[in-house]
């Protein structure tokens, strides 16, 4: 540990050295009439090509030159390049605003260099989505859905038929974190996974990391989808919306005070149950029971931020989503709130720091749909963070971020109250935790060609508690914690450290090669026993008998770019070992069971994979072609002889290819295909009577496959002509064009004359049309 | 659309639904099904924007697994005779005729050196003639078929000394309609209390018989957290459209063996598999060895008679 410090020491004084005789220009990159920051564009010098640096999460760049004449050249993708020639005599602080290309037919492409980022940057296993590119492709009842077009990248699977539910190399859906504005979001889906939370006219950037995770990150095995919400037109004021088949959708941005400060507000909702209700009233649906029906979701995002001066910005952002469901005896709704309150303050112009609170809720009620004698179960999840980042560039060779974060975790896993008294009749025990993270990172590019990356998070974690805690040996209890009562007390806590480095070599400007290592650790644990999830899923806590779950993911690639980087290729291939992994002992009862670890077993898991990656990503006709190779096993005592066995999510093949082609002015065609191998499945292999029952016979665990699972979606987008301020522009969408008729579950019964079993296969969507009206104003 | 009418109506039937029930016993007593459910109307919604959801019957081919015994084995501190009943699995062609085990040789001992070969009656049927089951004894289960030769140990547990038992009539809140107006929808509940032995552990099973037949039996259960204490609990009755006032029902509660329980207990969640929400069905664990499947349940009984409340 020693000797890590004085390492450090020696790096941050031999930092302040390389700074002499240069100096910097920092400040905002941004939309020229929106005034929104624009994330990840490159600053570069067009005398010297081997400077270069991108803005930040919030815009903002920091660039090191040497004194005297020289052009900055800023870029970024479907805006037109800036040229901005200076004489540095000291240091400057520059905002650049940048214009938004206006879409030309025959538009000839200006090259530059930073064309190439992919290859040169040092970053692999990263996924960044352009909103834009949501717009035009087909969309699932009308609904675009960050969520589902990620799935259409390499690596990154679709947990299900129409679901937003996502496996990472291999990972569970619950080893995904999910950050909005930096909120941990616990439940991203709406109406059980068929849509997600992120409306994408309040989303302005979307990035996942599925390789190696920047050191700010964890918490999570798998993956970090990091979501950042639009800030807001701080020139003028705007109105977007959009009218669909089963929701619609507002929203509204402006300026507080102009250039000063914005506000975004956006809110969708929904009418499916109104749609249903005049179904049953004009006797096209049979079933009056559902004329009382509730069901619809909608959400709220909406965010707001003001330049209190030059050097401080401040954010308030927030959240707040709900699905509605009910019939006669029955309800259910649940939702996700977040509030984030954020300080972008720069010390100088080398030294950025980012402060930051947050508050995230989940929770779900269910209760019996009686006005006169209500029965509620409720549960909840709930988070406070405080984060401190602080990002420090000295030169442009060094990058150098560190910080903490700290999170209570309140997690109340049912509580059931009758209001006839008002009472509370019977709860799961409350479990409240902490858990803690330092982290460290450094970006250094040793040479032209060569860049490592290394960092390292020390996370901790501590159950708090009020007793009792019960230790269990698969299932019977061998002993218990009893003499806890202060409920701040740590009964149990946890330190891990995560290294994580990354390296990358550009042989030359069109190839480079990539490698990473990366150490994650989780703490919170979801139990899940349904093939699909359901907001009913449990989380736990690591405790005395769950310890935190371990990945290690070593990864390799190699990027390649051709024909003028019109075409962008990767490869990359990646090994995780996975120990610690939580699985249910045959037979589990996880609802409602207030000794539910009683029912876990431990065991390790292996994915491993190849991932290709083809893209145009201008002209015309763009798209990409992608295709993952994997497999994904556990291991698991009494589980099919303590044997590797593939995960449910186990997938060999995995296909995606997306394409968009701007047939003229005013038209837009997509079309998506995907195809994969069918889920690992349990299926029964005979059956046999116990009693008058007939009971299903079980060989081994996830030892079938559902059938391969193909489906072509496509789309078409028409503009009309723009009138004074108004834009508008429909969007037609076929899901499943070809109707193929995919399983979504497969279940075996027993038919009532005959007394043979047969086998039945539900297929969900056989073909969905949809038409969306979207304006602007 | 058919299918997801019927199916909604299906998934909502009381013994599915959100068993919370307003009795005090709310937590459900088995997973509840509401996600199924949520699934069912979500589904509905979707489906009928979907156009022609669909469900089939599909050929797949399963690569049957050899047969395997299944043993259906109970003993109890009752007078005799006991059967024990043999079958094997099949594939699902062959589910229609469940293959009777014939010519085994089933043995029962005891701890205490007694031993007997049961007679073979039809049907894979075998009886005990002179066996009596004692509390405290450890018994033996061997059959030898097909040249193979499985194994049982469980030892009879004593039957619990104070069982107090009620049975009540009760609005259910559970199935309210939604204005709460019209008949109030009623259910029985069985309410126990067990003195539970403190120095073993102890596995529990209800039975209910109405009119001479099993009319209800209420999941497996244990003391883990209450070894020593008085246990007390309610379950509900299902079916009971046919119940008059003043009929008798018999309840029965089996002290079981912990193999026993392991079976019952996970009987109900594996059984069927039929729950598509499942993402792992197996097989109930048995306590027979050499992969036999099915359960020797060697029990010690109490039981009361209770007699149907007034309405």
């Amino acid at each position: 540990m020693k000797k890590l410090f004085a390492c450090l020491a020696a790096l941050f004084w031999g930092l302040s050295i390389w700074g002499q005789g240069k100096y910097t220009i920092s400040g905002y990159v941004r939309d020229d009439k929106s005034g929104e920051e624009l994330i990840g564009a490159a600053i570069g010098v067009n005398e010297m090509p081997s400077i270069g640096i991108s803005t930040n999460a919030y815009g903002y760049y920091s660039l090191t030159v040497p004194k005297g004449k020289c052009t900055i050249v800023v870029n970024f993708i479907g805006y037109e390049m800036l040229s901005f020639p200076v004489d540095l005599t000291g240091s400057l602080k520059q905002n650049f605003n940048l214009t938004r290309k206006v879409k030309e037919l025959n538009e000839v492409v200006v090259m530059s260099e930073k064309r190439n980022d992919n290859v040169t940057k040092n970053q692999m296993g990263v996924e960044k989505l352009n909103i834009q590119e949501i717009k035009s492709l087909p969309a699932f009842f009308g609904e675009r859905d960050v969520l589902k077009t990620l799935q259409l990248l390499p690596g990154i699977k679709s947990a299900g038929e129409g679901n937003s539910g996502f496996n990472v190399r291999g990972g569970t859906t619950d080893q995904n974190l999910i950050l909005l504005d930096g909120a941990t979001v616990y439940n991203a889906s709406h109406l059980m996974g068929f849509f997600s939370v992120f409306n994408p006219d309040a989303i302005k950037d979307v990035t996942v990391y599925k390789g190696s995770l920047p050191s700010e990150f964890g918490g999570r095995l798998s993956s970090v989808l990091d979501i950042k919400m639009n800030e807001g037109n701080s020139k003028e004021y705007e109105v977007d919306g959009g009218i669909g088949l089963i929701s619609s959708r507002v929203t509204i941005d402006g300026p507080i005070v102009k250039n000063k400060g914005s506000f975004i507000i956006s809110a969708r909702r929904t009418y499916a149950d109104l749609i249903l209700h005049s179904l049953v009233s004009a006797n096209i649906v049979r079933d009056s029971t559902l004329k009382d029906s509730r069901l619809y979701f909608y959400d709220l995002n909406a965010k707001a931020n003001y330049n209190l001066s030059d050097r401080d910005r401040i954010f308030l952002s927030g959240y707040f989503g709900k699905d509605v469901l009910g019939i006669t005896s029955f309800g259910f709704d649940w939702g996700n709130s977040t509030a984030t309150l954020r300080w972008n303050h720069l010390f100088d112009n080398k030294l950025f720091s980012n402060t930051s609170l947050v508050f995230n809720d989940f929770n779900y009620t269910i209760n019996n749909g009686s006005t006169t004698h209500p029965i509620n179960i409720i549960s909840k999840i709930r988070d406070y963070t405080i984060k401190q980042d602080y990002q420090y560039s000295s030169g442009n060779n060094n990058q150098i971020k560190f910080g903490f974060i700290s999170t209570f975790h309140r997690m109340v896993p049912g509580t059931i109250t009758t209001s006839d008294t008002n009472t509370i009749r019977k709860s799961l025990p409350i479990r409240n935790s902490v858990e803690n993270a330092v982290y460290f990172s450094h970006d250094f590019r040793i040479t032209s060609k060569l860049t490592v990356n290394y960092g390292l998070r020390i996370s901790e974690f501590s159950l708090l508690g009020t007793a009792p805690f019960y230790i269990y040996d698969s299932y019977n209890l061998i002993d218990s914690v009893k003499n806890v009562v202060d409920s701040t007390r740590k009964v149990k806590s946890f330190v891990r450290p995560e290294p994580r480095a990354s390296l990358s070599y550009v042989i030359n400007e069109k190839n480079s090669v990539k490698a990473s290592y990366s150490r994650n650790v989780q703490y919170l644990h979801l139990l899940s026993n349904s093939t699909t999830g359901s907001p009913t899923d449990m989380w736990v806590p690591s405790s005395y008998n769950t310890v935190p779950e371990i990945s290690d993911q070593f990864a390799f690639g190699y990027f390649r770019n051709f024909n003028n980087n019109n075409y962008e290729f990767s490869a990359e291939v990646y090994y995780k070992n996975l120990i610690h992994q939580v699985d249910y002992i045959n037979g589990a009862i996880l609802n409602f069971n207030a000794n539910v670890e009683s029912q876990l077993i431990y065991g390790k898991g292996r994915a491993y994979g190849l991932e290709l990656f083809l893209k145009k990503k201008y002209g015309r006709f763009n798209g990409w072609i992608s295709y993952t190779l994997s497999r994904t096993e556990r291991r698991f005592e009494g589980i099919n002889d303590g044997k590797w066995y593939p995960a449910k999510q186990d997938r060999t093949h995995d296909i995606s290819v997306v394409a968009v082609c701007d047939l003229s002015r005013r038209w837009t065609l997509s079309g998506t295909w995907v195809y994969n191998t069918g889920n690992a499945v349990t299926f029964p292999k005979g059956a046999y009577m116990i009693g008058n029952n007939v009971i299903f016979l079980y060989t081994d665990r996830n030892g079938n496959r559902m059938p391969a699972y193909h489906r072509l979606d496509i789309g078409a987008t028409k503009q009309f002509a723009k009138k004074g301020h108004y834009e508008s522009s429909l969007n037609f969408s076929i899901y499943n064009a070809y109707m193929h008729d995919n399983a979504y579950m497969i279940t075996f019964r027993q038919n009532e004359s005959t007394k043979q079993i047969e086998t039945v296969q539900t297929t969900l969507f056989r073909i969905v049309p949809s038409v969306t009206y979207n304006f602007k104003f | 659309m058919k299918f997801f009418s019927q199916n909604i109506s299906k998934r909502f039937d009381r013994n599915q639904i959100c068993s919370l029930s307003g009795t005090g016993k709310l937590f459900p007593r088995e997973p509840v099904k509401n996600c199924t459910a949520v699934v069912s109307i979500a589904l509905i919604l979707l489906a009928s924007f979907g156009l022609a959801s669909c469900q089939k019957v599909i050929n797949i081919d399963l690569n049957n697994a050899s047969p395997q015994l299944v043993v259906e084995a109970n003993i109890s501190n009752l007078p005799g005779p006991y059967f024990i009943k043999l079958s094997k699995t099949v594939s699902f062609s062959g589910i229609t005729e469940i293959p009777a085990v014939k010519g085994a040789i089933v043995e029962i001992s005891d701890s205490s050196g007694n031993k007997e070969t049961l007679t073979e009656l039809m049907n894979g049927f075998y009886r005990t003639r002179t066996l009596r089951g004692i509390p405290g004894h450890k018994y033996t289960l061997t059959i030898k078929t097909d040249g193979q030769t499985y194994e049982s140990v469980s030892r009879m547990p004593y039957p619990v000394g104070n069982l107090t038992l009620g049975i009540k009539r009760e609005v259910d809140y559970g199935h309210l309609p939604g204005g709460g107006a019209g008949d109030q929808p009623m259910r029985y509940v069985v309410n126990y209390e067990i003195n539970d032995p403190g120095e073993y552990k102890n596995y529990y099973r209800f039975i209910v018989y109405f009119k001479n037949g099993i009319f209800n039996s209420h999941r497996a259960f244990d003391d883990q957290f209450h070894n020593g204490k008085i246990i007390a609990d309610e379950f509900e009755l299902h079916d009971t459209l046919n119940f008059n006032p003043g009929d008798t029902v018999m309840v029965e509660l089996q002290n079981i063996g912990s193999g026993a329980y392991n079976f019952f207990r996970t009987l109900r969640e594996g059984a069927g598999g039929m729950s598509f929400l499942s993402a792992s069905p197996s097989n109930p664990i048995s306590n027979i060895s050499d992969d036999g499947l099915g359960y020797f349940n060697v029990c010690s009984v109490t039981d009361r008679m209770l007699i149907i409340p007034e309405k």
